[in-house]
């Protein structure tokens, strides 16, 4: 038996034992080869997502990877924890410190090559699912599956290493012990943690400054860190120290305390505080980082509504274009070389602004009206008096009040009396259609603008065309002399941008909220193996079924929404600096509707992880 | 005087693919206020004995009886309950929760009696001066010694004043100055509290404490001795038969004296 022999069948011949570690891992690789799949998407290459969004995804591709890494450590730290007496064993029959590092190393590179491919086929199973999922949620074409050369490369380049690395690192959890240590095993008494008051007073002023700066100060990138920072402190002395506190008065409360099975679970968590704080701390800021994720997300997507344009493109120039028929060729052009057939209308209006706030608005003549809509004929326009066609609000601002609307004339204001208000008719502006007097009153002392409509069919696959229109006449950022807006643009800013990135966010947040629930569940189930022992004595005490089962209830409920509650409270003050100084308007409802479903998917996994994990005990304590 | 526990007839099979009989036939009384000792070789079937009467495990046939009731045909969470208020248990391992203090491992049973914290403290003191170790309740497992862990394990498992004190081993893990003294403990238990036990037990200078007996060897009853006056005499019968019995030779170290 060769060396790797030995290690290949440690592992094959225990398998058990190997397997939470294995699965871990395999999960931890899924989802960063997941999310490199996205990034590297072809796709999303080529398409129009900016820059900024994938420095985003970059950015969260590299958060991930440091979480798998405390993943992995964590992972790999309590394994061989529980294999402490195996290398005793192997101490005392005269393996070399060297030979040990060789085993584990050798143990970790198959498991991490195990679970480096197990990740990789899982990840590609779920891309394809969430890819399918996600774009039936967000109303876009599913991304299509791909070869993910890049991916798979960057995955593997950064995992393997990763697993030899962490294997040396935690060879010094058994290096620093002596022998007998090793062979007696995991079996060792922690002490009781003392709560520190200077600390427990600290995490109470960091959490409260937080969220007081986050509720009152100004944002900007310096306060934006430094309320992140104090956050995260206070969260981690939050469980490290507050704790503690309220353990300790629960304990203190002997009617309380004394009471049932009560005894029980909060020894229980006194004597675990410093392990839950750790994983508490973890579990709350991940979950606050995809709450947030995707409330914000949700929130921009339901900022926008799509305005029907009655055309497909508009083009609107000011007497002050000289390069107006330069430009109206270069439309006609593009539809020819589309092989598109288009339909054209002019028609000379006046652009002016109105109310208090100006908001522009394009003013019709009658006649021109008709055109445009001929359902306006058969409501008979009365002198002086005008028809509106766009919204009464946009933006936070009441642009019509009590059916007057207050024209900004060169010279002059001019009220005109609305007959009816309708649904808007162009996408560049508000249109107000007069009768030909009032119409020819206007055109005095006003300059009438060129306003072009094209009609086609099939508009919302003319992104291409749209944007090579666009970038022509009003160029990187604005021409005074000219307006354009196309369907198709406008349904790719207000339909599929926001589709999109709330589509990552989704992402995201659905990735750190597996991961912040896998590390519970490998909490759970390495602790498993202790609670069975110490339920089987305790049953043998009379300790009876029903109230094993509600003491491990009660301990599961804590670690499973303990954590998302301050995630929850941390995500409202994060959410509500976003409604001040993001200019969000309704962050909160698609905040509440976020953490709901979050919630819904907390219980859902909290029901079937405690289902699984009671049924074992039970199995085994009370057979 | 009533009998405290009957067995009457226990057989006990293991199936597998080796089907095992552990138990053969085996029928014993305790009386109230009996202290009794089970002893046997390595694979005697002392331990599958002690799991039948603690209901722990079941048996292939035969019977039970604890103060009048028959434990295997109550359901489960009665049993439970049985266990809590009819038997006291004390392990080798002593079996104390190392998330807990002394004093709570000892109160742990009352609480899951839902016996009111007053009540709870004036038991605690009462049976911790009994058994002195009142002046370390509130330290951890950890940081006792072995004996004094073994006697908070005793205070544990008579708190609640049960009919029948099991003990498996009780000295299995201790040097023989703790032995001696949680032995002396236990008798002492017994006489001041006339509470009934039975002890498994290898170490025969810890059987000498008991009133009687039993030795088992291949899962059948092989013969019983009782204690006249003299704890040495006593002692000196119980090697005569360990040695008649013919054990692995290590069971009989304390043999060779």
């Amino acid at each position: 038996m060769t060396f790797p022999q030995f290690a290949y069948k440690n592992i094959t011949r225990n398998l058990r034992a190997y397997l939470a570690f294995y699965l871990s891992s395999s999960f931890a690789v899924m989802i960063f080869f997941m999310f490199a799949m996205f990034i590297f998407h072809p796709a999303l290459e080529t398409g129009y997502m900016n820059n900024i969004a994938k420095k985003g995804m970059v950015f969260a591709e590299w958060v991930i990877f440091v979480f798998s890494i405390l993943f992995v450590l964590y992972s790999v730290s309590a394994f061989l924890k529980t294999r402490k007496r195996e290398f005793g064993i192997l101490t005392i029959q005269g393996a070399s410190p060297k030979q040990l590092r060789l085993l584990i190393t050798l143990e970790n590179v198959f498991i991490g090559l195990a679970s480096i491919v197990t990740g990789i086929i899982g990840g590609t199973v779920l891309a394809k699912l969430f890819f399918t999922a996600g774009s039936y949620i967000v109303e876009m074409e599913p991304l299509e599956l791909y070869f993910p050369l890049k991916a798979l490369g960057i995955t593997i380049g950064v995992f393997l290493p990763l697993f030899v690395l962490i294997s040396q690192f935690t060879l010094f959890i058994i290096h620093s012990e002596e022998v007998v240590s090793l062979l007696k095993g995991s079996v060792k008494p922690k002490r009781e943690p003392k709560p520190s008051i200077p600390f427990s007073i600290l995490g109470m002023l960091f959490l409260g400054g937080g969220f007081g700066l986050a509720l009152f100060a100004g944002i900007d990138i310096g306060s934006a860190v430094i309320i992140t920072v104090c956050t995260v402190i206070g969260t981690y002395l939050f469980y490290s120290q507050l704790s503690v506190w309220v353990l300790k008065l629960l304990k203190r409360n002997k009617k309380f305390y004394r009471k049932g099975t009560n005894l029980l679970w909060i020894s229980d968590l006194m004597y675990r505080v410093k392990d839950n704080a750790r994983l508490f701390f973890i579990v709350s800021i991940v979950s606050a980082v995809a709450f947030t994720a995707t409330g914000t997300l949700a929130t921009y997507k339901s900022m926008f509504t799509t305005e029907d344009s009655l055309y497909e493109m508009e083009f609107l120039s000011y007497s002050s274009n000289k390069d107006e028929n330069e430009q109206l060729t270069y439309i006609q052009q593009q539809f020819e070389q589309k092989n598109i057939d288009y339909e054209q209308s002019k028609f000379k209006v006046i652009e002016t602004g109105q109310g208090s706030s100006n908001y522009p608005v394009l003013v019709l003549s009658y006649k021109d009206g008709i055109k445009i809509l001929p359902e306006l004929k058969t409501s008979k326009l009365e002198e002086g008096k005008g028809v509106y066609f766009g919204q009464t609000e946009r933006e936070g601002y009441t642009v019509l009040q009590d059916n007057t609307t207050d024209l900004q004339l060169n010279n002059q204001q001019m009220s005109i009396k609305l007959q009816s208000i309708e649904q808007p008719l162009l996408s560049l502006h508000d249109v107000l259609v007069v009768d030909e007097n009032t119409f020819n009153l206007l055109k005095q002392g006003n300059e009438l603008v060129t306003f072009y409509a094209f009609q086609f069919a099939n508009s919302k696959e003319n992104l291409d065309i749209s944007q090579t229109i666009h970038d022509h006449i009003v160029g990187e950022t604005y021409n005074p002399d000219a307006r354009y807006s196309s369907k198709a643009i406008e349904y790719y800013q207000t339909v599929q941008l926001p589709s999109l990135s709330l589509f990552i966010g989704l992402f995201i947040g659905i990735i750190f909220f597996l991961a912040a629930g896998s590390f519970l569940y490998f909490r759970l189930f390495t602790d498993l193996y202790e609670e069975r022992k110490k339920y089987k004595s305790l049953a043998k005490i009379g300790l009876s079924e029903k109230e094993m089962v509600k003491n491990a209830n009660i301990q599961m409920a804590i670690l499973f929404f303990l954590p998302f509650l301050l995630a929850i409270v941390e995500t409202g003050f994060a959410l509500q600096v976003l409604q001040r100084e993001g200019g969000f308007s309704n962050v909160f409802q698609s905040g509440v509707i976020t953490i709901l479903g979050f919630l819904g998917l907390q219980l859902l996994y909290f029901i079937v992880i405690r289902s699984s994990y009671i049924k074992n005990l039970k199995e085994y304590v009370y057979r | 005087m009533a009998d405290v526990l009957q067995v009457q007839d226990l057989n006990k099979i293991y199936d597998g693919k080796a089907t095992f009989q552990a138990l053969t036939n085996i029928t014993f009384n305790v009386e109230k206020g009996e202290f009794i000792g089970v002893m046997g070789p390595s694979g005697s079937g002392k331990t599958t004995l002690l799991n039948l009467i603690s209901t722990i495990d079941r048996p292939t046939s035969g019977q039970v009886i604890v103060n009048g009731e028959e434990p295997h045909k109550l359901k489960k969470g009665k049993l439970a309950e049985f266990r809590r208020k009819e038997l006291g248990f004390v392990f080798q391992d002593f079996n104390l929760l190392d998330t807990l203090t002394l004093e709570e491992n000892i109160m742990l049973p009352l609480t899951l009696e839902r016996v009111d914290s007053g009540g709870i403290d004036k038991k605690v003191q009462a049976i911790t001066q009994k058994l002195g170790i009142d002046s370390i309740l509130n330290k951890r497992t950890y940081e006792v010694s072995g004996g004094q862990k073994q006697r908070t394990a005793i205070a544990r498992a008579i708190i609640h004043q049960p009919s029948l004190l099991l003990a498996d081993e009780p000295t299995g893990n201790l040097d023989s100055k703790s032995s001696k003294d949680v032995m002396q403990t236990l008798q002492m238990i017994n006489e001041k509290d006339k509470t009934t036990m039975l002890m498994v037990t290898h170490d025969p200078s810890a059987a000498s404490y008991c009133d009687r007996v039993i030795f088992i060897k291949d899962g059948k009853l092989y013969n019983e001795v009782y204690k006249g006056m003299n704890q040495k005499v006593f002692f000196q019968q119980i090697l005569d038969v360990l040695s008649m019995l013919g054990g692995d030779s290590d069971d009989l170290s304390t043999v060779r004296l």
